[in-house]
């Protein structure tokens, strides 16, 4: 990024110093446990600056977000310094800035108010009309969304609204958690751009996201998480560079997963607020650990222009850590930008959509005499801006639901409306398709008892089967729903979204799980996502809607 | 090396750390307690012997007294002996009214989310139209037309509590049954029964049981309007009801704790049962549960 001018004279807007926090929470019976979810948590921000702060799920970016709001579940402790244009943050000090010094853009598109139209959840308490229409112009909403409810938008206008409820506040701070999911790079860029916008007046934004190509990308400074600590704090421009200037381990494996990169995954994964390591947290999965980091505890330190919390920063990087490592980026094949959605390979069955069309009741419809055709063996990816129908396509292809016109083939015929459905369908949020009150063991048995080597595969671990689903992150979820799914009967693989609230890593580690399963059984996999680059590189054709 | 190790370990700290009490530890032993005063006011009610509450014209009228806890009336009954028979024979009812009650919404409310169209519209106006007539107007109406006494009454209560429950049943039903694990399932090639079974059943549960509960006190407390108002249970029963209408005509003479003490103990109970159904409901919502 060019340096602004205010740059120079910036002011610390954001300080967070030693930030600790845990929730009390109960285990099995009545017992009562503590759990430390974030340790000795640090970060700045200045007036003009980007910072995006990257990590896995888990990994405390959100509560990092909400302790600073102040808007924790009572059952949270937090410790530690958070201050506010130097001045530290106090309840009544947070009531009073809150929405007007300070704004936040929520993760999830619930937060909208459901019974408010867009124009007025826009303008909120303070705005007026013309602000809030100029706010959603940026994004690309026109004024047919105005008098819209949450319900009535597709879950990507949904996140831009939520969006543009945080820019046209006239705040010095803006805080977004994961505000670009199931947006188009395109539109990701644009709501980037309206940050920096915000920035260059003279503003701290700070953007939670997992999107590390994005973050790097679009932010000046990348402060990385892991298991709730910061693991390095760094200028974006280091991440652009390539791995070679990174300082932490974590860094560097999180670059080599992106999928433009080498999308080779680490093992592993990050470990829990209750069963820490003794040492340094990342040790287990680091390759470049010595006895010394399963003992000592790093502090975070200056190095190389940035800060880094590693015991032995400058040995690892000796040892090989500087390589860019990793298989170059699979060269685009330029005719499939404008492949058809008919695109049959000769053997295997096919599944096939002729002039589907689909409308909700009384609705506008969604989709409109599409045609669409993959065999089994083949993957495919579909990519597309969001409400284009994406995911009605896939509910149709795998029968959930009944188009209202034309019809969906497999192997000739008509889907079964009973027993094993050969066409399996993964959906985005792994939380709601999992039932809740059973034990995630169960989960699996429902559908088979997958191979060790499958489990293994997409790092299922033992000991997960017996806990409950709200004890375990959204990625290790996903990787229970994948291993349902994955059936030997199931002949083509639908995922929607699968991975677009998931931390590159885990990206890496299932995807790669996904096609090495179907290259084995000779099973096709439908990949529907927003994120190009993961397309091109696991695909073998990628159609667009 | 010494400057690379951080001061403060990642361990958790225990002693200065202000933790939050024990919540679920209080919630389960108040719901014991409350559990067992409702027992107990049950049995003793139940099993007293009939002298204890028989009338004694040599004791008429009497104020509280260290032998007489809530006085006598103008028949000489032991007011408290009497206050304590009537609650349970409140809560008997209360208990077969809140309980065919919940019966009846589970069933509605299960058949109404999954049928839908037609009979879920019947089945919803009949709720709209039991939730829009006062209840007391329903309960007089049906309690008199079976011919009142305690079958009239657990009868009328039990009719007329289902319609919010029935509700609330019904929208957790569609929800679960709309899930995308529940869609996953049949993808595998589960059947309705199986997935009804093993899917719907256990998430629907918890509200279940907390919304009976939490209909307990309302039948009491309608199971006592009516019989105050002469449409219960008869007169001369020990019953809250009875005795506080009894107690009417004596109020003016000055015997207040006719009307005072068995209204209390009724509130009372009332309060438990309410509170009861609070702190399971606190215990079972996955919402409040970390809390």
């Amino acid at each position: 990024m060019p340096d602004s001018p205010i740059k120079d004279s910036s002011e610390a807007i954001l300080e967070v110093e030693g930030l600790f926090l845990s929730f009390t929470q109960y285990g099995a019976g009545l017992r009562q446990r503590t759990l430390e979810v974030i340790h000795d948590l640090t970060l700045s921000a200045n007036s003009g600056e980007v910072v995006a702060v990257v990590g896995a799920s888990g990994s405390g970016k959100s509560l990092l977000a909400h302790a600073i709001f102040g808007i924790l579940p009572d059952n949270a402790q937090v410790e530690g310094s958070i201050k506010f244009k130097g001045k530290e943050l106090d309840d009544e000090r947070r009531k009073e800035l809150r929405g007007s010094k300070m704004a936040f853009v929520p993760q999830s598109v619930d937060y909208l108010d459901p019974l408010m139209r867009t124009s007025e959840q826009v303008r909120g308490v303070r705005g007026t009309i013309e602000k809030a229409r100029m706010a959603l112009d940026r994004f690309g909403l026109d004024e047919s969304v105005d008098r819209l409810y949450p319900f009535e938008l597709s879950g990507g206008m949904a996140r831009r609204v939520l969006v543009s409820t945080a820019v046209i506040e006239d705040a010095d701070l803006i805080v977004a958690d994961e505000p670009t999911p199931g947006m188009t790079l395109d539109m990701a860029k644009e709501a980037m751009k309206t940050f920096r916008e915000f920035a260059d007046a003279g503003k701290a934004v700070v953007v939670i996201t997992h999107d590390l190509d994005l973050a790097y990308e679009t932010a000046d400074k990348i402060v990385v998480f892991y298991a709730g600590q910061t693991a390095e704090i760094a200028d974006a421009a280091d991440f652009r560079d390539g791995a070679s200037r990174l300082r932490h381990p974590y860094s560097k494996a999180l670059m080599d997963a992106l999928p433009q990169r080498g999308f080779e995954p680490i093992p592993g994964t990050q470990p829990y607020a209750d069963n820490l390591p003794a040492g340094c947290l990342f040790a287990e999965r680091c390759k470049y650990r010595t006895a010394e980091c399963q003992n000592g505890h790093p502090a975070l330190i200056e190095f190389n222009g940035g800060h880094v919390r590693c015991l032995r920063p400058r040995a690892w990087l000796d040892e090989g850590g500087a390589e860019v490592s990793g298989t170059p980026k699979k060269a685009v094949p330029a005719a499939s930008q404008q492949q058809p959605l008919c695109h049959p390979t000769p053997n295997g069955k096919l599944l096939e959509a002729r002039r589907v069309s689909f409308a909700y009741k009384k609705g506008k419809p969604v989709l409109e005499s599409v045609d669409f055709a993959m065999t089994e063996g083949e993957i495919v990816g579909l990519y597309g801006p969001s409400g284009r129908g994406k995911s009605t396509l896939a509910y149709l292809l795998s029968g959930r639901e009944e188009p209202s016109g034309g019809e969906i083939l497999w192997d000739g015929s008509p889907l079964p409306k009973r027993g094993y459905r050969p066409i399996q369908l993964i959906y985005q949020h792994p939380e709601r398709a999992i039932n809740p009150r059973w034990q995630l063991g169960k989960t699996l048995e429902e559908s088979w008892v997958p191979p060790e080597e499958l489990q293994e595969a997409l790092g299922i671990e033992e000991a997960w089967k017996k806990r409950w689903p709200n004890e375990l992150s959204g990625g290790e979820l996903q990787r229970f729903c994948i291993a349902r799914a994955l059936n030997p009967k199931t002949r083509i693989l639908i995922c929607d979204e699968i991975t677009t609230m998931l931390d590159v890593i885990t990206q890496a580690q299932v995807w790669n799980a996904i096609v090495a399963h179907a290259r084995d059984n000779g099973m096709g996999v439908l990949a529907i996502t927003h994120n190009r680059a993961l397309a091109n590189r696991i695909c073998d054709r990628v159609v667009e809607i | 090396m010494a400057e690379l190790v951080a001061s403060r370990a990642h361990v958790p700290k225990d002693g200065a750390r202000n933790r939050t009490s024990n919540r679920r530890r209080r919630a389960i032993a108040l719901a014991t307690v409350l559990g067992i005063v409702l027992l107990a006011a049950l049995v003793a009610g139940l099993t007293m012997p009939p002298e204890l509450y028989a009338s004694d014209y040599s004791q008429k009228q009497l104020p509280p007294s260290a032998e007489h806890w809530f006085g006598t009336d103008y028949l000489g009954h032991d007011m408290f002996c009497f206050s304590i028979r009537g609650l349970s024979l409140s809560l008997v009812i209360g208990l077969f009214a809140s309980a065919i009650s919940g019966f009846i919404a589970l069933v509605l409310g299960s058949v109404s989310a999954i049928c839908g169209g037609v009979v879920d519209k019947v089945i919803l106006w009949f709720a709209d139209l039991f939730m829009a007539i006062p209840h007391l107007v329903m309960l007089l109406l049906i309690s008199f037309a079976v011919g009142g006494g305690t079958f009239g009454v657990t009868l009328a209560v039990a009719l007329t509590h289902w319609p919010s429950l029935t509700r609330v049943i019904r929208a957790e039903v569609l929800r679960i049954r709309t899930g995308e694990y529940v869609a996953a399932s049949r993808a595998i090639g589960k059947g309705n029964l199986w997935i009804a079974w093993h899917h719907v059943v256990p998430n629907v549960l918890p509200q279940f049981i907390v919304g009976t509960i939490l209909l307990f006190p309302h039948a009491i407390l309608h199971e006592s309007a009516l019989t105050f108002l002469g449409f219960g249970l008869p007169l001369d029963s020990p019953a809250i009801g009875a005795i506080l209408s009894s107690s009417m005509k004596y109020l003016a003479t000055g015997s207040w704790w006719l009307a005072l003490f068995p209204g209390l103990i009724m509130v009372a109970i009332v309060l438990l049962a309410f509170t009861l159904g609070d702190e399971i409901k606190k215990l079972t919502d996955p919402h409040t549960v970390q809390e």
